[in-house]
């Protein structure tokens, strides 16, 4: 009897990316179940942003293979890998800044063929239908990250904090299958925090799957229940947040804790 | 009078021309120094599919292809087309890369080449000597005198002019017009939400290619002749200087823009060499002024007359789920 095994939906291996001299992602592996909230922490530096970079094709990778939903993505253009279900935020927000925050938030909604000139004229019923069905979904994530006041505002008025609501929001329209959230609580105050954690997880109830980059290990304690150490450009451990509390490789590298060797 | 009616058709073109520009200057923020080589397509176009075929004699030594005797309408959506395919190739090599300035390069250099073999090659458009013979259009069937022709030619400018621009305001907020300028705000989170900046930025180049043969196509059949000293590369400048004055991404500023720039500011400072008995002083006070008055308004309005207007979204708290929202565009304040 073959043992049930679940392919998972993400699966790195050998990433690297180095920028001259600097080893920015070194031999970077691990995998993603499907429908698994995954956290990746690790000091400053340690490549956890580029390894977002690489999987959401903004930066091609060196070396290395990534297989995302059964299908090898490295090299492939950003949109088709966000096409195929990839959807990323920015650890520093982009915001369209001279689109309405509605637009930007209509923009994050896949376009599904819709966004061609002729679609512009001749208004096919149904192309009307999705462009108000799209309007109405991008209005209520409005609503309930606190924007709909500021959805006719130009997206470069809004706070550092609202922007990285508006990150957040950009991501809970795409509802795609797998999210890579690059810090998205930092600098957002503990209220919107609640508000975020609560999206993250009707993201998973909506069948995502989530990889949290995230400094604040309370956070990442409470919402994962596997989290990656990322060091110097490679995982240098996966666990549940109690184990890498035991382990001194972790310990050493970032959690700042002297090990009694 | 026929000296307004004059301005005025040239001045009509001409905004049609600079709303050609805005789409790739002023939506995707690219900028085009080709644009000249498509309204030269567009005119040369219509008229080799307006006029009969050609035979060379010594009356009319103008040589050229096609000559397919078209009617005035089908050859304008012929030489739209035309420009429209033209800026298709150049930009499938000029936007590979997406650097701005490797953009302006290329456009340059595509229409440098295509208009010296246009004006070397006496076959394919009439080289140097260029084109002429077409008749007025649609005056066959009209039958107007010359004034009553110039006055019918004008309101028909006009009217592609507001065809031009309502055809545009509603390309501009459609989804893609909205996926095209959040290309140019910020090009790498539009590709990370699934936009492919490639084929939006050649679909909105081939449009402004387009447009400008459109405008070139009306220019032609005013003037019923073209020759490759018509236009140059400077003409695309004088162009840009006007959708910047009015303010890019807003049709409405452009083609306020381009009546101050292109038509206003030439027309008076035409009169300036009359004030003056000395025949070199005049002529080039004229383009001193003309081009101080420039750089003066774009020093004290650098986002121009009227800002990038914003889409904005009219529906209630209440009406969320209710009723469907209409977006409307709202001037931007300007402050
Ligand atoms: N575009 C780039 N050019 C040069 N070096 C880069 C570039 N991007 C990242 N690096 C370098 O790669 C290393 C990893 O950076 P990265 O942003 O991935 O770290 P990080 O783990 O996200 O850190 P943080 O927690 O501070 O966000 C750093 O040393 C950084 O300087
Ligand atoms: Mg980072």
């Amino acid at each position: 009897m073959a043992e049930a095994q679940v392919p998972a939906l993400l699966e790195v291996r050998g990433l690297r990316k180095h920028y001259g001299g600097v080893k920015a992602v070194d031999g970077c592996e691990f995998s993603v179940l499907r429908g698994e909230l995954i956290g990746l922490i690790g000091p400053n530096g340690a490549g956890k942003s580029t390894v977002i970079e690489l999987l959401s094709g903004l930066v091609k990778p060196d070396a290395g293979t990534v297989t995302f939903d059964g299908r090898e993505i490295q090299g492939r253009p950003p949109h088709k890998i966000f096409a195929s279900g990839l959807a990323r935020c920015f650890q520093l927000a982009k915001e369209w800044p001279l689109l309405s925050v509605l637009e930007n938030l209509l923009i994050a909604i896949p376009p599904d063929g819709s966004d061609t000139i002729r679609h512009a004229f001749g208004s096919p019923r149904r192309s009307r239908a999705a462009e108000r069905a799209a309007r109405e979904r991008a209005l209520s994530a409005a609503e309930q990250y606190r924007l709909y006041p500021l959805r006719n505002e130009y997206a470069y008025t809004l706070s550092g904090g609202q922007k990285r609501l508006l990150e957040f929001a950009r991501i809970a329209l795409a509802q795609p299958k797998l999210a890579l959230l690059d810090e998205p609580m930092a600098g957002v105050n503990p209220v919107l925090q609640t508000q975020i954690e609560g999206g993250i997880r009707s993201l998973l109830a909506g069948g995502s799957t989530v990889i949290l980059v995230e400094h604040n290990l309370g956070f990442v304690e409470s919402l994962c229940d596997r989290v990656i150490v990322m060091v110097a450009g490679r995982v240098a451990a996966v666990g549940s947040m109690a184990e890498l509390r035991e382990n001194t490789v972790v310990q050493d590298a970032y959690l700042g804790g002297t090990s009694v060797a | 009078m026929a000296y307004f009616v004059t301005v005025g058709t040239i001045g009509a073109i001409t905004a049609i021309l600079c709303l050609g520009v805005n789409i790739s200057w002023g939506w995707a923020g690219q900028i085009d120094l080709a644009y000249y080589a498509y309204v030269a397509i567009g005119a040369y176009g219509a008229m080799v599919l307006e006029l009969p075929k050609a035979h060379p004699t010594a009356t009319t030594p103008s040589s050229y292809v096609l000559g397919l005797h078209w009617p005035f309408l089908p050859s304008l959506v012929g030489a739209t087309a035309f420009g429209g395919a033209a800026a298709l190739i150049v930009g499938a090599i000029a936007l590979r890369r997406l650097r701005g300035d490797y953009i302006a390069i290329i456009t340059a250099c595509a229409a440098l080449m295509l208009t010296s073999v246009l004006s070397q090659d006496d076959r394919l458009v009439g080289g140097y000597i260029g084109i002429y013979g077409l008749t007025q259009p649609l005056n066959s069937v009209l039958k107007l005198g010359p004034t009553g022709y110039s006055y019918f030619y004008l309101g028909l400018c006009l009217v592609a002019l507001l065809l031009v621009y309502l055809v545009l305001e509603r390309i501009y907020r459609s989804p893609f017009g909205r996926s095209l300028r959040a290309v140019r705000e910020n090009d790498l989170a539009a590709a990370a939400f699934g936009r492919n900046l490639y084929s939006l930025r050649l679909r909105a180049y081939a449009l402004g290619g387009a447009v400008g043969a459109f405008g070139g196509a009306l220019f032609a059949n005013y003037l019923l002749a073209w020759s490759p000293t018509a236009w140059n590369i400077l003409e695309v400048v004088l162009l840009m200087s006007g959708v910047m004055v009015g303010g890019r991404a807003n049709s409405r500023g452009v083609i306020i823009g381009s009546v101050i720039v292109l038509s206003i500011i030439p027309e008076v400072t035409r009169l300036f060499p009359l004030l003056t008995s000395n025949s070199t002083i005049g002529p080039s006070a004229a383009v001193i002024i003309g081009a101080s008055g420039i750089i003066v308004m774009l020093r004290f309005r650098p986002g121009g007359i009227l800002k990038e207007r914003k889409v904005v979204d009219h529906s209630q708290t209440a009406s969320l789920n209710a009723t469907s929202p209409t977006l409307t565009v709202a001037e931007r304040s300007n402050g």
